[in-house]
């Protein structure tokens, strides 16, 4: 009888969950997502075969919500010109900041940026591949028109597992519409 | 981590359980016990009022086992009158010439009436509306999950976040405005989040009640819409071993489910029983008339063991239950930004696979909740009843996003929840026929988060004191409580890389009084005003961010006040050979209502643009109805009709209020037959009509409002004294439809015909 009962005592402390400390609750720590894209950061070389580099970055250094994002350039190109361009994805959150175009990289087919412009006569081809489908870091913009202002938005899909070269499957990562100036 | 603060409480147990309290003695010395069950289902009855011929001056009430001890008694011939709301009164005649033991059946009439049946609180004899779901009812759908159990009671609905996620909501107040009493412990999870489900085992449950209306008195803040009470099974009073097993499966999903309840008073220590249940559940992806609903699948386990020491006055249990849930969330729902959205609602079907599986994968919740729960009682002849209890709970809750990086295993965002909970009551005996109840509770929660910093760490301490007194005279009844309550709140969040620490106090003192008459011989009326309140959580002072499948970002307000309702009822009670009425009505003023409040401009954010919402707060009325009306045709059959009606508008504002249960109708017929001696049968069939909530414009929501619906369901069982087989046919027609509660809705439509098996095997 004895045994029987203390098996059953046994039986039920073996869930008990651990206790945390009040220290956890009172000092939270800054943990923030891993997942967390604050930067996005385009890289022009060119007008053509030039050399000169031009910058344009959007960011939103403490995440969604909050504070409203601190930086939203205008891309600001020569018409009729072509450039090759490059786009970075940064967490600047973290100290030192976190460059998430290596992981990108490292997912290459699960990954997709899409670029989808108002401007006319511009045509934007990806130069990249994950071995089947492009992926879009890197990318020729192509422009053949004259002086005019329009749109850019700039999509990051993560479409692991779903990746079909096209844009509509997946979850957006990223979505940032620029201003795109060719003067 | 295996043994800790446990080891103590299991050594108190040990050294508490052998007090005996004689508190009396008197020279007419014999002793008459009892247990009261249920006729039909065998099952004990709590709270039967006992009058006894020798002794005037004293009443005596059944415990939750059903037994009963009146001590003190004469060699004499006694007269016993059992009384119990609900059921026909029995009279007993019998001679004492020594300790005497009865046992005494008694007729519920929830039996006859099963779903739609209306008793009287059996708790404190609150006068107030409540319904009640008997076991067969919650054996029969065995899978069930509580409040998709709950949703067939009139006046309670449920609030959908797929087919897995539901949680109960009562005349039109849900998560934070409702209390939910699990065997005596407020049930303490993240209740908070829509697509948060109560973490409660329902295999060793026996019984639910839903009280409906403003309940702060007597359980504290929170039970603003009511209090919703689950019993578990009583632990056995005669030694032996009895329990049973059952299990179920369910078409729509493949939903498979098991579980084994037993429970053993030992014969050679009979002062000790301990109860033992287990289940587990596995299902996979749902269906829809005509797509299969992308991980939606589940996985489920529940563990719980109770024991108990009873010997004479004193009563000591000790309950752990762990429940552990992982759930698939439809990973058409979890989408990006705004023009996802836009896009998800212009597709007719989602754009997931459309295929079973068992898998889940991300996006999914793990969910963990552990119970460990001592309570005790003193029964003393002049002194009244004293209970106690202590509880802690945890509550673990891992939400797993569709994006993982780095670390795979990390969930996105882990809340961790720990609650104790200290309880106090007296009932103290009766005097000039006033009797009544008096009560201390505290609770000490503190939260933490990893990941994703949706809601602060905060500590929380509530206090509250309640007294409440019941009296009869004639045929009129009355009862009143008042309750003093503080709630302090400190919160710790990171504002900029520092930590801020604001703290609040909300204190109320909140009421009840209520009457009841009986107007002649077949009604009643019963009137009632209460009020409740609730501090504002955590979540609507500080939540910041996104919420999943919402496409929303909410942003918390730390100005916001607590929240109070001043509640009216009315209830009018009929019965007369077959018929049998209830119509009850409501008007509910809550001042300081908070709501989420639609920004005007959206929000940009690296992931493009979101509708964005701020926590605010408005008056707002509730008036409403719940009315049923049975009438049993012959012994055999019996049909019964329950509307609902819910009207709830904001105060000098045309909009309406969001997320209230559209208006509804439930009309069921049912036929008991007898198969032969042993075996009998029931079929029922019902037809359930859902109006469109025309409460609310279009341009307050995401989406069109759904259109009307109307499902019908069937169901056969037969049994006998060790068997029950069941077959259930739920959405027979294969409606194509959309539930305006159900969070889903954006994105897909609700499930299609569902069949379900179930058997269980008493022993």
């Amino acid at each position: 009888m004895k045994n029987k009962v203390l098996a059953m005592l046994a039986f039920m402390v073996v869930f008990t969950a651990c206790e945390k400390d009040e220290d956890e609750v009172t000092q939270p720590v800054d943990d923030h997502e891993e997942e967390l894209i604050t930067t996005v950061q385009l890289t022009f070389v060119g007008p053509d075969q030039g050399q000169m580099i031009s910058q344009f970055r959007f960011a939103d250094p403490d995440g969604e919500g909050g504070n409203a994002p601190t930086e939203h350039d205008t891309i600001v190109l020569q018409a009729g010109a072509s450039y090759t361009a490059s786009i970075e994805f940064f967490n600047e959150s973290e100290t030192p900041i976190e460059d998430v175009t290596e992981e990108i990289e490292e997912e290459a087919d699960g990954h997709l940026v899409c670029y989808d412009a108002t401007v006319s006569d511009l045509t934007i081809t990806k130069d990249d591949s994950d071995g089947t489908y492009p992926i879009g870091l890197a990318t020729t913009w192509a422009h053949t028109g004259s002086a005019g202002t329009g749109a850019v938005t700039v999509t990051l899909k993560h479409q692991p597992g779903e990746k079909d070269g096209t844009c509509a499957p997946g979850e957006t990562d990223v979505e940032v519409t620029f201003v795109l100036r060719y003067e | 981590m295996f043994f800790n603060k446990y080891g103590i409480k299991l050594l108190l147990f040990g050294l508490l359980s052998p007090i005996s309290i004689n508190l009396y003695s008197q020279t007419c010395s014999f002793m008459l016990s009892g247990v009261v069950i249920d006729e039909h289902d065998l099952n004990p009855i709590s709270d039967v009022y006992i009058s006894v011929s020798g002794k005037p001056d004293e009443v005596f009430f059944t415990n939750s086992s059903g037994y009963f001890e009146i001590p003190g008694l004469c060699a004499d011939t006694l007269q016993l009158v059992f009384n119990h709301i609900g059921c026909e009164q029995v009279a007993k005649e019998l001679v004492m010439s020594g300790n005497k033991h009865i046992d005494v059946k008694m007729e519920h009439h929830t039996e006859e009436l099963e779903q739609f049946t209306v008793v009287g609180n059996k708790h404190e004899d609150v006068l107030q509306s409540i319904v009640t779901l008997s076991e067969t009812s919650i054996r029969e759908n065995i899978g069930m999950h509580l409040a998709d159990q709950l949703a067939t009671l009139n006046g309670v609905n449920k609030l959908n976040f797929g087919a897995h996620v539901a949680k109960p909501i009562v005349q039109g107040q849900h998560s934070n405005r409702l209390v939910i009493i699990n065997n005596g412990i407020r049930q303490e999870g993240q209740q908070w989040g829509q697509d948060h489900a109560p973490a409660i085992g329902m295999t060793d449950v026996n019984s639910i009640s839903v009280l409906k209306g403003a309940s702060s008195v007597r359980y504290g803040a929170n039970a603003i819409g009511g209090v919703i009470l689950i019993e578990a099974a009583p632990l056995p009073l005669k030694p032996g071993v009895e329990g049973r097993v059952g299990t179920g499966f369910q078409t729509n999903g493949r939903t498979a489910n098991g579980e084994v309840f037993l429970m053993q008073r030992f014969k050679k220590l009979p002062k000790l029983a301990y109860r033992f249940n287990g289940s587990y559940q596995k299902g996979g992806n749902t269906h829809t008339p005509d797509y299969y609903l992308d991980n939606t699948g589940i996985e489920n386990w529940q563990v719980s063991t109770t024991i108990g020491w009873k010997q004479e006055h004193v009563d000591i249990t000790y309950k752990q239950a762990v429940t552990n849930t992982t759930l698939g969330i439809f990973s058409g729902a979890h989408i990006g930004n705004l023009s996802d959205l836009e896009a998800a609602f212009q597709s007719e079907t989602p754009k997931t696979p459309n295929v079973f599986s068992y898998d889940i994968n991300r996006p999914f919740q793990k969910v963990y909740h552990e119970i460990n729960h001592l309570k005790g009682k003193i029964t003393t002849h002049k002194l009244g009843v004293f209970s106690w209890s202590l509880a802690r709970q945890f509550n673990f809750r891992r939400e797993y996003d569709k994006i993982e990086r780095k670390k795979n295993v990390e969930p996105n965002l882990h809340l961790e929840l720990t609650t104790w909970q200290a309880d106090v009551e007296w009932l103290h005996p009766e005097k000039w026929g006033v009797h009544g109840l008096v009560g201390v509770s505290g609770i000490h929660q503190t939260n933490t988060y990893e990941g994703r910093a949706f809601i602060p760490n905060y500590v929380r301490n509530n206090i509250g004191i309640f007294w409440i007194e019941h009296k009869e005279i004639g045929a009129w009844r009355f009862d009143g409580g008042v309750r003093f309550e503080k709630e302090n709140l400190d919160v710790y969040r990171i504002v900029d890389e520092t930590i801020q620490a604001p703290s609040f106090e909300f204190q109320q003192v909140s009421y009840h009084a209520g009457v009841a008459v009986k107007a002649g011989k077949h009604s009643k009326w019963r009137a009632r005003m209460a009020n409740a309140w609730r501090p504002p959580h955590v979540s609507e002072l500080y939540s910041q961010g996104i919420h999943h499948g919402s496409a929303a970002i909410e942003n918390g307000n730390e100005n916001l006040k607590k929240e109070q309702t001043n509640g009216l009822y009315l209830d009018w009670l009929f019965e007369k050979s077959a018929w049998k009425i209830e119509l009850t009505a409501y008007r509910n003023h809550t001042q300081n209502y908070i709501y989420l409040q639609p920004n005007k401009n959206t929000e940009l954010t690296i992931r493009g643009a979101f509708p964005s919402f701020t926590y605010e707060q408005a008056d707002v009325v509730f008036t409403g109805s719940d009315a049923q009306v049975a009438y049993a045709w012959n012994k055999q059959q019996q049909t019964s009709l329950a509307i609902q009606y819910i009207h709830a508008n904001q105060k000098g504002s045309a909009l309406g209020v969001i997320g209230i249960p559209p208006n509804s109708l439930t009309m069921r017929h049912q036929v008991g037959f007898k198969l032969t001696d042993a075996w009998t049968g029931e079929c029922w069939g019902s037809f359930n009509y859902v109006a469109e909530q025309y409460q609310v414009n279009d341009e307050q929501d995401f989406a069109p409002i759904p259109d009307s619906y109307a499902l019908t369901n069937l169901g056969v069982k037969l049994m006998n004294k060790h068997h029950m087989f069941s077959i259930g046919v739920q959405n027979l027609l294969n409606v194509r439809y959309r539930n305006y509660l159900n969070r889903l809705r954006y994105y897909s439509d609700e499930l299609g015909r569902a069949i379900q098996l179930t058997y269980q095997l008493k022993f």
